[in-house]
């Protein structure tokens, strides 16, 4: 039996501490290059990677040295330049590899696909779902435990994460202001198996969306059917359910803003009991031709589907450098989005049609709201787009920032990173948003800001 | 009008000529939105001096709100002062449900609002669903359009296309490709508590008032028959003060001559040569529409061919050259209060009533060219033609206050004279009106 290795990055600080999935040997990157250097195995193995930009791993040595790859990618959404870091690093190991992996928020995979057609979405971590846990989910279902649950609301995880504003934001939103009318129980951290046999206690859960990435605890509330609750950018969790489900029950509920979050945990509190069994069953359903695959991988058909193939035979083109200046500026904005957490949305105001193809199509966030009114007859060598931050009952309308590009020195050279960054605590409403945060989360609440380094070509102004 | 396109993938790209015939609906303004990968493009028809750029985040809700139309619910009028799209949006902040909300709005309208957390779409439209809206989707790709006119789902791969009827509720379900919803806005109680003459009329004089425009004079194209007889007397009596415009080479012309002594009506003069030109205008700037698709019996089997797109589109084409942007139109009359008939006597074979109502009117409730048949046909040709000119065309007839009281009319009312209510109040007016059914037919009489 070949073992599939998991390869971890030793040296690297962000992934130092990541756990390793069960039944799968580990092996550090650091000692790949020292074996590869000193000896030839007989056999090679299976690799496996877990990529998040800040991961060293060197293309060449690995094909030296694996049988075959499978590579996912995570945690893109709060780190320096994930996306250029990714475009670098599939394009030096998209040839050597048997499939890459995203285990991002869906909404990202057009833009990879587009560019390496041999991305696909894994919008079921492995890490999650363990090999056993969809049939201990169907037995549990079977014994219809499932509807003898306590109709109470669980949390689980950290409750002030530096590094998740917006979930550190709503939850303690929620314990401060509606602990009387909300009745919120905060769990600690558990592993997947816990977490099933926990949610099966419960009637729903509050699990919102890791910034703009999905957060792993979705995926077990849905085997045993405890209503979800969770924000628009966990979007679309949806297809784990049939029509007809969705519309009696509603086993998954997003909300916009907190307000409507509010309305909805409140309106539910009063409503009447949920079909839990029949939630359950048919997400297990929905998950089984998902199943596991030879590569013990995860993945619904569903989300791969309708997206644009590219045809891009070199990658040098002008189509190509747009989209990296594109996948830049969406840097920018997903970094506002992160850290500016007491704005629902932000508009995106194009002021001429420069780049609004290419972020419309392939760079989703379910609160950024792209816009063009029209061409300007002026400035058509420069793209400039406005963001703003649109009014909600704490904040007023401002606008956050300016990013222009200078198209009449698009080149292959304008997509070089420079020294210059994109630093988010320069927005003028900045230490507005954060007062508001600190008196929400806590006085010593400081979330962890990650500087974007802009390209050449790119500036961006406060 | 305004006009808008929704696609479900930002990827779609619209066709030039797609992308030309929403345009003129909506010549004012054009604004595109793109959130989470679905694509919205509204173009506005600016009807009043000051405007609201379609499509509207509203953030409080998470919602996207787009229409083609006109509310008028008496509080866009007292607090509102005529803005109907900032009623909208107050209404949607402030109505738990967009079922809900739609249910309560009074108007001429197509109004899409597309939820960010659900990722769907839901549209309402009006009792006749006055303004054009199709749906088209693609099974080979799970790509969706919906939009003013069909041609914005040629960008899609064989495309399976229809129209939503009126007075429907639709909600369209993106992530995972499916209608959740699709049932009646509104239920009719067809024998509800019996109305008078004397209702109807004053609901008639409410349907002009509300939709005349703010600001701007209001058109009305005038022939010697009984609708656009009434509508433009009605007006006159009202205050309005709108253009009237007629084509005297196809109507009765001592009727029209009266009219004009009565009402100032300006008459134009339809040349061959003008006649060709307007033919051309329609052929290249209107979106066809088939009529036969909808009522088989017709002799016209779409708006191309219809010599009375031609004579609208003249009539529209001066209209705006005088300043309008608001045109009154009379359809509705013809098949609601006589379904082209009179006393069993039909007038034109499309009839199924022959002009007959019984007492009970669920016996008939609702008859092929009500809501379907030459309903659908004629109000399309009035819409795509005043699309193109970017002028609304509104329907006096088919206000649904006036609707409802004619169905619980007494039979006799709606009997003894032709065309009901209408037909008797031109007579105690003393309308001069001529008493055979011409046809609105632009090829007839033409000058040399």
């Amino acid at each position: 039996m070949k073992i599939l290795r998991h390869i971890m990055p030793q040296e690297a600080k962000i992934a130092g501490i990541r756990s390793v999935e069960k039944d799968m040997s580990a092996t550090f990157y650091d000692e790949i290059k020292e074996a590869a250097n000193t000896s030839h195995l007989p056999i090679k193995p299976r690799g496996y990677i877990f990529f998040q930009p800040g991961d060293s791993h060197d293309p060449a040595l690995l094909k030296s040295y694996l049988s075959s790859l499978i590579i996912r990618i995570g945690d893109l959404h709060h780190l320096q330049n994930p996306l250029l870091k990714t475009i670098d690093f599939v394009e030096s190991v998209s040839s050597l590899t048997e499939g890459i992996y995203l285990n991002t928020n869906p909404s990202l995979l057009p833009f990879f696909k587009y560019l390496f057609p041999i991305c696909q979405n894994m919008p079921i971590s492995e890490l999650t779902i363990e090999e056993g846990i969809l049939n201990e989910a169907r037995k549990l279902n079977a014994s219809a435990s499932a509807n003898r649950k306590r109709r109470r609301i669980a949390y689980i995880g950290s409750g002030n994460s530096p590094y998740h504003p917006r979930r550190s934001y709503w939850l303690n939103s929620l314990i401060k202001d509606y602990s009387e009318t909300i009745d919120l129980e905060i769990l600690p951290s558990m592993n997947p198996k816990e977490w099933l046999h926990t949610c099966l206690m419960y009637s729903s859960v509050f699990s919102p969306s890791l910034n703009s990435q999905w957060s792993h605890n979705l995926f077990i509330p849905a085997l045993v059917g405890t209503k979800i609750f969770t924000d628009s950018q966990s979007l679309p969790l949806y297809s784990y359910y049939t029509t007809a489900l969705r519309r009696k029950s509603s086993p998954c509920s997003y909300a916009s803003s907190l307000d409507s979050l509010v309305k909805k945990l409140l309106l539910y509190c009063d409503s009447s009991a949920q079909t839990y069994h029949k939630i359950a069953m048919n997400a297990c359903a929905a998950l089984e031709p998902a199943g596991v695959t030879s590569s013990r991988v995860y993945e619904n058909p569903l989300l791969n589907s309708n997206i644009p193939r590219n045809n891009l035979s070199q990658k040098n083109t002008d189509e190509f450098i747009r989209f990296v200046i594109a996948a830049n500026i969406f840097e920018i904005l997903q970094e506002i989005a992160r850290i500016m957490v007491t704005y629902d949305m932000f508009t995106v105001s194009f002021k001429t049609s420069a780049f609004f193809a290419e972020l419309s199509t392939y760079f989703h966030h379910p609160r950024l709201a792209y816009r063009k009114s029209g061409e300007s007859s002026a400035g058509k060598d420069m793209a400039v787009i406005f963001v703003e931050g649109k009014p909600t009952k704490n904040m007023l309308p401002a606008r956050l920032v300016t990013i222009n590009v200078d198209l009449s020195l698009l080149s292959h050279r304008s997509i070089q990173l420079s020294s210059r960054t994109f630093d988010p605590r320069k927005i003028s409403t900045y230490e507005l948003a954060q007062r508001m945060l600190s008196s929400i989360v806590g006085n010593n609440y400081q979330p962890v800001v990650f500087t974007q380094r802009l390209l050449e070509i790119v500036e961006v102004d406060y | 009008m305004c006009s808008f396109i929704f696609y479900s993938s930002s990827s779609i790209r619209c066709n030039k000529d797609a992308k030309l015939s929403h345009l003129r609906r909506g010549p004012d303004a054009t604004q595109v939105i793109s959130v989470n990968g679905r694509l919205f493009c509204h173009n506005l028809l600016a009807l009043n001096g000051s405007h609201t750029t379609q499509p509207i985040l509203i953030e409080s809700k998470g919602y996207i709100l787009f229409f083609n139309g006109e509310i008028y619910n008496s509080d866009v009028i007292d607090y509102y002062g005529g803005n109907d799209t900032s009623y909208l949006i107050d209404l949607l902040e402030n109505t738990d449900s967009i079922e809900a909300a739609f249910r309560s709005l009074d108007g001429e309208f197509v109004i899409c609002v597309y939820s960010i957390a659900c990722d769907s779409l839901s549209i309402a439209t009006d009792l006749f669903r006055t303004k054009p809206v199709w749906v088209a989707y693609s099974s080979s790709n799970d790509e969706w359009s919906i939009s003013t006119y069909l041609s914005a789902a040629d960008s899609l791969l064989e495309a399976y296309t229809c129209e939503i009827p009126g007075n429907r509720f639709v909600t369209i379900n993106f992530s995972s490709n499916s209608v959740l919803e699709n049932k009646p806005l509104h239920h009719f109680n067809v024998n509800g508590a019996e109305s008078t003459f004397s209702d109807w009329c004053r609901l008639f004089d409410a349907a002009l008032v509300k939709r005349a425009p703010r600001t701007g004079r209001l058109l009305i194209p005038v022939s010697s028959g009984f609708d656009s007889g009434l509508i433009a007397y009605r007006c006159m009596h009202l205050g309005l003060d709108p253009i009237l415009l007629s084509i005297i080479g196809c109507e009765d012309q001592p009727v029209m001559m009266r009219r004009k002594e009565q009402l100032g009506i300006s008459f134009l003069e339809l040349s061959r040569s003008k006649y060709k030109a307007s033919l051309k205008n329609v052929l290249e700037t209107v979106e066809d529409y088939s009529y036969t698709k909808h009522q088989p019996l017709l002799d016209i089997a779409s708006l191309h061919q219809d010599p009375g797109a031609v004579g609208l589109y003249s009539v529209l084409e001066q209209g705006k050259n005088l300043g309008c942007k608001v045109s009154f139109s009379g359809q509705g009359a013809d098949e609601i209060y006589s379904d082209y008939g009179f006393k069993g006597k039909k007038l034109a074979n499309v009839s199924s009533l022959a002009g007959r109502y019984p007492a009970d009117m669920r016996r008939i409730f609702p008859w092929k060219n009500l809501f379907s048949g030459t309903q659908r046909a004629y109000l399309m040709k009035d819409e795509h033609v005043a699309g193109s000119l970017g002028m609304e065309s509104r329907y006096p007839f088919l206000d649904r206050n006036l609707f409802m009281c004619f169905l619980t009319l007494p039979a006799e009312v709606k009997n003894s004279s032709y065309k009901g209510p209408i037909g008797r109040w031109i007579s105690e007016l003393g309308i001069p009106v001529a008493q055979s059914k011409l046809g609105f037919s632009a090829n007839r009489g033409l000058t040399s």
